[in-house]
Parts: C-alpha cells; sequence; structure tokens
C-alpha cells in the first residue's frame, strides 16, 4: 500500500509545466484463498502497484498523445515512464478531436470520499480461519464445498499539470460459496468493505440449503415462464446495459438503442437505474481515472431513457458535462459506468414469491454474452440453485435452462421488484434488487 | 542480476521451511496502437516485471508475488510464501503430491524474423492508416477500427530441484473491422479471424496477414450485412471456416479436458466438467476421424513454448484419438491422479499470478477435402465465417456460439447472405455430427489472445490448429 503523501510526492515531482501530462499510481495488495473439496488447494497475497502516464503534446495539426505503464512506482521510474510516453507521443498521428485534461474548476467534488480510510489489512491466517468456519458448515450437512476468499486493499492517486490531483483508498472482501450434493449444488456470495462485515457461516447455509432443495433436479422444456430472479441473476444481466448502452463512446457513435431513444420510453415505468458511487452499498472510488469526481447519473428514470456517462474526451466532443467515467487512459473503451444502481421496490422477495402460480426462481446465472448487441439480445444458462415454483411455493430443482432475452424488452414485463437489494461484483459494482419477470425466455437444456 | 534475485527466493523460502519452491521471473513488454476512423484511440506501451514465488510448506501450497525487484523486497515476499502455505495447512486432507519430474535445464525462444519493437510506430501507424482509409471509402461504412498488438517476455523459471530454465516468447496480432449502420440495424465485418489473428511470432506475421488486401471487402460485406435479412432458425448442416472451428474446439473439447476442473478446483469461477475421469478411454466425444491435440511443440501458436510454468517441456498428447475422449490437460499436482507424468499444461498469466492448467495449442487434425468440395457436397446448410462470442454451461455441455456472417447453401453453392448466424446444441453431440474436415492447405493455428479462467481471473493466449469442418443437424437461432 502507498499512502497518501508518498503517492502526492511522486505525481507532483514527475510533472513538468509543458506538454499536457497526466499520471495515475495504484497500489494493490490482494489476498487469495481458494478452496475445493473442502480444501484450500490455492493462497495467495501479491503486490502489484501500477503507474501510467498520458502526455499530450502540442502540434500543429492537432494534439499527439502517448500512453506509457509499468510497475516502477520509484521516483526515477515515474519519470521514466513520462519519458517513454513523450517518445511515443512524437511519433503520434495528430488527434484534432483530443482538446484538454480536465482542468480542477471542471471537478469541484461534491460529497465525501468513500475510500478515504486507512484500509484494513487482512491476513492469510484470518481468510484460511473463515474458510474453516464455511466448510464445518458444509460438512455439517454432509455436502461439499468450493468457493474463494479475497481481500484486497488499494489506493489510487491522480494527478495532472492542470492541478488535478486526487487520491483515496480502500479495501474490500469478496467471497462465493458454492455447496455441491450429488447432483445440485447452491450459491451465495458477499462483497463488503469489512472482512468483518461478513458472515460467512450464514452465507455458507444459504448456499447449503439452495444445494439440498435442488436435490435430484428435474427437466423443464425451454419456453417462456414468470420467473424470480434473486439480485445476482439481476445484476448479471442489467451490466450488459452498462457495456452496451449506458456509455457515450456508444452514445456518440449512434450504436446504442439510448442513442435513439432519450426522452423516450424503453423499458416498463417500474424501473429506474442511476449510476451512483456514493451508494452507501457500493465500495468505489469518488472520482474516476482522469481524476474528475463521478457524478450521479439517472440512465433510465421511471422507463423513460435518461442519459449516459461521459470521461473528458466525450464530454468535450458531444458538448456535455463531464460526468466523471473515465477508465485509465490512453484508452479505446469510452467512458463506462462502474455503479449500477436499481431502483428497489416496496415488496419483499417472500411476498413475491407467493404471488408466483407456476413459475422459476434462479439464483444466478453463468457466461452471459452478447448476441446481438442492436436488440441488446444476450444468453446465458442459470447455474447453483434453479427452482421449480408452484401456487407461490418452491416445489423442487429443475435442470439448468439456457435464457436468449432482449433486455430491454424485458425490462418491460417485470411484474414486482423487491425492497431488498445485494451488491454483486467488483469492477461493474451492481446494487440490485430481485424481480419477478413475465414471458422470460429460456431457449435451450442441460443435462444436470 | 535476475539470476541473483532468484537464487534469493528460492535459499529463503528453503530456510523458512518450505519443502519445494518454484520461482517465475518475468520482464514483459506489451506495446498496442487502436485506431478509430483514423483517430489513434490509444497508442501505449506497458512495462511489466516481477516475481511470482510458489512453495510447498507444510505439505500445501503458498503463492506470493511483488513487482519489487530488489533482495530485500524478494526475501520478504519468498517469507510470505511460506507464510502463506502454513496457512493452507490449517484446512488440509493430505499432503500435495507431485509427480516425479527431474531436473529440467533449458532455454527457448520464439522464432521470429523480425522483432516487432524494432518496427517504427510510424510504420505501424502507417499500416493502419491505409486499412482505415480503405475501409472507410466504402460507401455505406460509418465506422473502422484497427488495431496492432505486439509482446516481448523474458521468464526465468527456477525450482528447487535445480531446473532452471530461460525463455524468450514474442507475440504479434492485429485486426481491421467495419461497422455499416442503416436505421437500427448494424452490419460488423472483421478480419482475420475471430475479430483479430494472433500467433507467437515476430512482425513477419502482421505482413503475411495482407491487411490491406481484406480492407475493401470487408467495408463491402459490413455494408451487406445492414441489409441481409436474420438468420432463419432452421436445423441444417453448417461449414464453420477454421476460425469458428477453433472456438467450437476451445469451448467444447478444451476447457473440458482441464483435469483440474474435472478434480472439482475451478468450481468457484469456471465450473466442472462432464469429462469426468471414468469416461476417459471410453466415451465416444466425437466422430471416428475426429482428432484432437494438445500440442506445445508446433511452431507459432500462441500456446507454443518451450516449458510450460512447472518446468515440463513442451509435449504433444491425443485428448481426442479416433472421436474418442483419449486424455486431459495435466499439471504435476493432477497427474498422479491418473496416474500419469505432467503433459505440461500448467500456465501463469503474469508474475503476479498462480499457475493453473491452461490450454496450450488444442488442435484438430487436418481431414482430406477441399473446402470448394465440401460446399459443393452440401446440399442444404450454411456457411459461417468469424467467430463471436460464444456461452457454455459450467459442465461445458450446452455451448452457444455465434459469428459475424453466413451464406445460406442451396445444391451445393453459397447462396444469400445472412446476419448474425448464431447455433447451440450439446458438446459431444456435434463432434459425433462432424462428418468432414477440410485438408492442410485450410489449416491454420488460430490465436485466442483472451481465454479467461482462475479466481481472480486470469487472461491467457491459448492456440488452436483448425480447417473449415462440416457438422450435420445443427440448430440455428432460438
Amino acid at each position: 500500500m502507498i499512502d497518501k503523501k508518498k503517492t502526492k510526492d511522486l505525481l507532483n515531482n514527475a510533472l513538468k509545466p509543458t506538454d499536457m501530462i497526466e499520471i495515475g499510481i495504484m497500489s494493490n495488495q490482494r489476498g487469495t484463498t481458494r478452496f475445493a473439496n473442502s480444501v484450500i488447494h490455492q493462497n495467495l497475497t501479491v503486490e502489484n502497484p501500477y503507474v501510467w502516464t498520458r502526455v499530450i503534446m502540442d502540434g500543429p495539426e492537432g494534439k499527439k498523445i502517448g500512453g506509457v505503464s509499468s510497475r516502477d512506482l520509484s521516483v526515477n521510474g515515474v519519470k521514466t515512464a513520462i519519458r517513454k510516453a513523450t517518445d511515443i507521443a512524437s511519433f503520434a498521428t495528430p488527434d484534432k478531436e483530443f482538446v484538454s485534461l480536465p482542468k480542477p474548476a471542471m471537478v469541484k467534488s461534491k460529497g465525501k470520499s468513500q475510500k478515504s480510510k486507512v484500509p484494513e489489512s487482512i491476513t492469510p491466517e484470518q481468510r484460511a480461519s473463515a474458510v474453516r468456519k464455511i466448510t464445518s458448515v458444509c460438512k455439517k450437512h454432509k455436502l461439499d464445498v468450493a468457493g474463494v476468499i479475497h481481500t484486497s486493499s488499494y489506493s489510487l492517486g491522480i494527478a495532472n499539470n492542470f492541478g488535478i490531483n486526487q487520491y483515496a483508498s480502500g479495501a474490500d472482501t469478496y467471497t462465493t460459496i458454492t455447496a455441491m450434493a450429488e447432483n445440485s449444488s447452491g450459491f451465495a456470495s458477499a462483497i463488503d468493505k469489512k472482512f468483518t462485515n461478513i458472515d460467512f457461516e450464514k452465507l455458507a447455509e444459504i448456499a447449503c440449503q439452495k444445494a439440498i432443495l435442488s436435490k435430484n433436479p428435474k427437466q423443464v422444456e425451454p419456453g417462456a415462464y414468470t420467473v424470480l430472479l434473486e439480485p445476482d441473476a439481476v445484476a448479471e444481466f442489467i451490466t450488459f446495459l452498462g457495456w452496451l448502452e449506458f456509455g457515450a463512446k456508444a452514445f456518440a457513435e449512434k450504436r446504442s438503442i439510448m442513442s435513439k431513444s432519450i426522452g423516450k420510453k424503453i423499458t416498463g415505468a417500474n424501473i429506474t437505474i442511476t449510476d451512483d458511487c456514493t451508494h452507501p452499498k457500493v465500495n468505489q472510488f469518488p472520482f474516476d481515472f482522469e481524476g474528475v469526481p463521478r457524478k450521479k447519473v439517472a440512465f433510465i428514470d421511471k422507463g423513460v431513457a435518461k442519459g449516459v456517462v461521459f470521461d473528458s474526451f466525450y464530454a468535450n466532443k458531444l458538448k456535455k458535462p463531464n460526468t466523471g467515467h473515465a477508465l485509465p487512459q490512453p484508452s479505446a473503451y469510452g467512458p463506462y459506468p462502474s455503479t449500477l444502481i436499481i431502483k428497489p421496490g416496496n415488496t419483499s422477495m417472500k411476498d413475491m414469491l407467493k404471488t408466483v402460480d407456476k413459475g422459476i426462481l434462479i439464483t444466478r446465472f453463468w457466461y452471459t454474452r452478447v448476441v446481438d448487441p442492436d436488440k441488446t439480445l444476450i444468453t446465458g444458462l442459470t447455474r447453483d440453485g434453479t427452482f421449480w415454483v408452484e401456487k407461490g411455493e418452491i416445489k423442487y430443482g429443475i435442470k439448468n435452462l439456457r435464457y436468449t432475452i432482449n433486455i430491454y424488452e424485458t425490462l418491460k414485463n417485470v411484474l414486482a421488484i423487491s425492497k431488498e437489494t445485494v451488491l454483486s461484483g467488483e469492477f461493474t459494482q451492481t446494487v440490485a434488487p430481485a424481480l419477478l419477470i413475465k414471458d422470460f425466455t429460456f431457449t435451450g437444456k442441460t443435462q444436470y | 542480476m535476475d539470476k541473483e534475485l532468484v537464487q534469493v527466493a528460492l535459499n529463503t523460502a528453503k530456510l523458512k521451511g518450505a519443502t519445494y519452491v518454484d520461482v517465475r521471473l518475468i520482464r514483459k513488454q506489451d506495446e498496442s496502437i487502436q485506431m478509430k476512423n483514423g483517430r489513434v484511440e490509444a497508442m501505449k506501451r506497458d512495462d511489466d516485471s516481477g516475481i511470482g514465488i510458489r512453495v510447498i510448506a507444510n505439505g500445501c501450497w503458498g503463492f506470493a508475488a511483488t513487482a519489487k525487484l530488489n533482495k530485500e523486497d524478494v526475501a520478504k515476499t519468498a517469507a510470505l510464501a511460506v507464510r502463506v502455505a502454513k496457512a493452507s495447512s490449517t484446512l488440509k486432507a493430505k499432503d500435495v503430491l507431485l509427480d516425479s519430474k527431474s531436473k529440467v535445464v533449458g532455454a527457448y525462444q520464439t522464432k521470429v524474423e523480425i522483432d516487432p519493437f524494432t518496427v517504427s510506430l510510424d510504420q505501424k501507424l502507417a499500416l493502419l492508416l491505409e486499412a482505415d482509409k480503405i475501409m472507410r471509402k466504402v460507401k455505406g461504412v460509418a465506422l473502422v477500427e484497427s488495431e496492432l498488438s505486439f509482446s516481448k517476455k523474458f521468464q526465468i523459471f527456477a525450482a528447487s530441484d535445480d531446473s532452471y530454465i530461460e525463455q524468450w516468447i514474442y507475440q504479434s496480432g492485429g485486426v481491421i473491422a467495419a461497422t455499416a449502420v442503416k436505421g437500427n440495424v448494424t452490419g460488423e465485418r472483421s478480419y482475420p479471424g475471430m475479430r483479430g489473428h494472433y500467433k507467437t511470432a515476430g512482425y513477419e506475421f502482421i505482413e503475411s496477414q495482407k491487411f490491406l488486401d481484406h480492407a475493401e471487402r470487408v467495408g463491402e460485406e459490413a455494408v451487406a450485412l445492414t441489409t441481409a435479412r436474420d438468420c432463419p432458425d432452421i436445423t441444417t448442416a453448417i461449414i464453420t471456416d477454421g476460425s469458428m472451428t477453433a472456438i467450437q474446439i476451445h469451448e467444447t473439447i478444451g476447457h473440458p479436458t482441464e483435469l483440474d476442473r474435472v478434480l472439482g478446483t475451478e468450481v468457484s469461477l469456471a465450473g466442472k466438467s462432464h469429462l469426468t475421469i471414468d469416461k476417459m478411454k471410453k466415451f465416444q466425444m466425437g466422430a471416428p476421424h475426429v482428432n484432437i491435440t494438445h500440442d506445445a511443440t508446433i511452431q507459432g501458436g500462441l500456446g507454443s513454448f518451450g516449458y510450460d510454468d512447472e518446468g515440463i517441456p513442451a509435449q504433444k498428447t491425443y485428448l481426442i484419438k479416433d472421436g474418442m475422449f483419449n486424455d486431459y490437460l495435466t499439471s504435476r499436482e493432477t497427474a498422479p491422479v491418473i496416474n500419469q507424468q505432467s503433459n505440461g499444461a500448467m500456465r501463469a498469466d503474469s508474475w503476479a499470478a498462480i499457475p493453473i492448467i491452461r490450454m496450450t495449442n488444442i488442435n484438430l487434425l487436418p481431414g482430406t477435402w477441399k473446402l470448394e468440395d465440401l460446399i459443393a457436397d452440401t446440399q442444404d446448410g450454411i456457411y459461417l465465417e468469424s467467430a463471436g462470442s460464444p456461452s457454455i454451461d459450467d459442465m461445458r455441455l450446452n455451448y452457444h456460439i455465434s459469428s459475424e456472417i453466413g451464406w445460406l447453401i442451396k445444391n451445393g453453392k453459397k447462396t444469400e447472405m445472412v446476419r448474425r448466424p448464431s447455433y447451440s446444441g450439446i458438446s459431444y453431440e456435434i463432434w459425433r455430427n462432424c462428418d468432414a474436415i477440410c485438408n492442410e492447405d485450410y489449416w491454420e493455428v488460430w490465436g485466442v489472445p483472451n481465454c479467461g479462467k482462475g479466481d481472480p481471473m486470469q487472461t491467457m493466449t491459448v492456440g488452436h490448429g483448425a480447417a473449415p469442418a462440416r457438422f450435420r443437424n445443427i440448430k440455428l437461432g432460438k
């Protein structure tokens, strides 16, 4: 871990008055303990710092831009990175569209930083102790178990020679647990800022109960069904809207449905999705990789398309406010919404289940991929706890199914939204409720 | 200096109680240029170096890694690896047992005619700009993208059994792509392969791809796709081009034959496999003429190397022999479970990652057909080019694969172009329905630069030797 003073010293020492220079420094200490067959089989601690720089040189025909990254966080290492980036920039084709790096006047910060506290350091012994808790619960149920505990502490500093100078640090723990019976499995996961906030035994019990409840699964034929998607399943398919639809690049290139739909109704009126890094459940840096504070952005408000996220390049290009959603630069990906908040409803998951006459309860999806981006058509599979529901009760486990859906059309069929929400994902953090959806399409079946 | 650091890691770990140690010190350079509509979106280089130290202590694995390449930090990291292993040992069933590999000393270098890092950025930019210009000249093309990427990796592997290996691996690759937009419909086309082609090779590989000769066609086909109808939902014969055959191999043969998945150690993310040990040499995975190898010894594949990340020399084995499931990809720890020695498939995507079982080059051996004869021999079917995104369940049974473009085949002739074809089914059924494979003139080792596995996810470069092939009775669309 690199503290605030050292990060700022490195950034300030490297900046020169000439040209435009941006420097980012990230330090990361990550621990991972993987377990399977009820023993620890992979266990690691990695320190992986990262420094990157973008140099922009003025030229008669436009700006010339070069980027370099390395793992050398010494004063000389950072200076070397800048020198190499300058060399690359000197070869670059002039960029007539690039205007400027962000300036401090553009980036007045709102809200408090969520990542400025000193991160806790989790030891391999603490992770091993948590794994023992998990395996003891599964052993009690005579179930096999596999999973992972990731613990990270990290810091991010960004500076440029216009005066941007940001620093934040943080920590998180992410765990997944898969309990396995002879022909069934159950899944539970959690992500939290604090390792000690996670109740590993409770999670293991949830995974076990799903595995027990889905033993000897029956086959259900593909078709359209009413489904109750738990938050992990909702997060998986909503994340694809982040990739395909909610960034300014696809918007500028008119590739997205959002680019043709601002102000129009594109989902049911009960759907509201925003990017909000100040949401109490999420754990994101309060500024982006250009040092610009992340603003709250509404993508869909009560079913109506509202907007997308911007970085400095696309804000200048489309003459819109910069929302603070840049990735590390230079990058060809464009701005990206790393936080997706789906507005919860006012009913409980239990009550939602009671309303299902015949349908399917899904714990999570797996290997979802895009089939046709023009239609937001995606496909993937159910995994680790799929159940047949009848007259408001879970009847039995069913074999896994392939789903193929148009995301926006699916979001027109949402019958109910839970008041409970769960945080899923690491890079893209999604706070999702459970959704009850009619006419959800399954196009294939598996054999287990 | 690097040799000294490796020795510090080995000595410290042994002193702290490790009964086995291996060390990988890596110095890697990457360079990439991404261009869109004549604008360089990103031109950058990455210098990545560090050391990963893997140990067995108290009978369990531990791993620690650092980018700080000095004696003090390397020693600290080695001691940390032992501490991590001791933490693992608080939950173990039995001691880790490795196969009986003996000391290996050697060196390997990718065969390179032109070191890509000696080719000027000017020359690379000029190539991309010219391809960009040709594609954008095609009326109806809205967006054009192109990319070149290169890497050069130096790696020392050393182990406590006195093994010492140095390897220099080069990779080069690129892509050109055009997008046409008409109303709400986009047509996307790329060249070569599965939105890019990559090899362990030098800049001569980029020259061999002749991007400029294909740029106009790529633009024209993108435009044509905006008015092509969607691929119909039918069950018919498909003929896959080499890149699509490669993805089929990757998803339905490569991953399910990874022995770590079979033994349950990848459940937390990637899942398991339907190819359980009881099926080995007993399960008919494909038609009798289907032969698929794991072969790290061939030249140029993204899975070509001299030694894997446990110091095992590159090998060739049959995963599928005469259609029968024959063998797994293995490691030193998993191979003894099936009474074998490792066949050299342990790979890590960086110094900061622990080696896990990965594909090397997983190759479908060529058949006897010419492509034109295969199409002429097909009454009803569809010819598919350029793999899109795949999806498959966590046992590697139910797959779904899309492609950029297809042409219906009627009475032995390619006819109407169709948009975004995709097909799905059960993995062993498609290989049992493979009734023809093109000959070695059509055989190419395709590169997949972004194979994901592990937790945290590791992105590996793997290769697939493949030729166009025909599969009967395949369900297209929903």
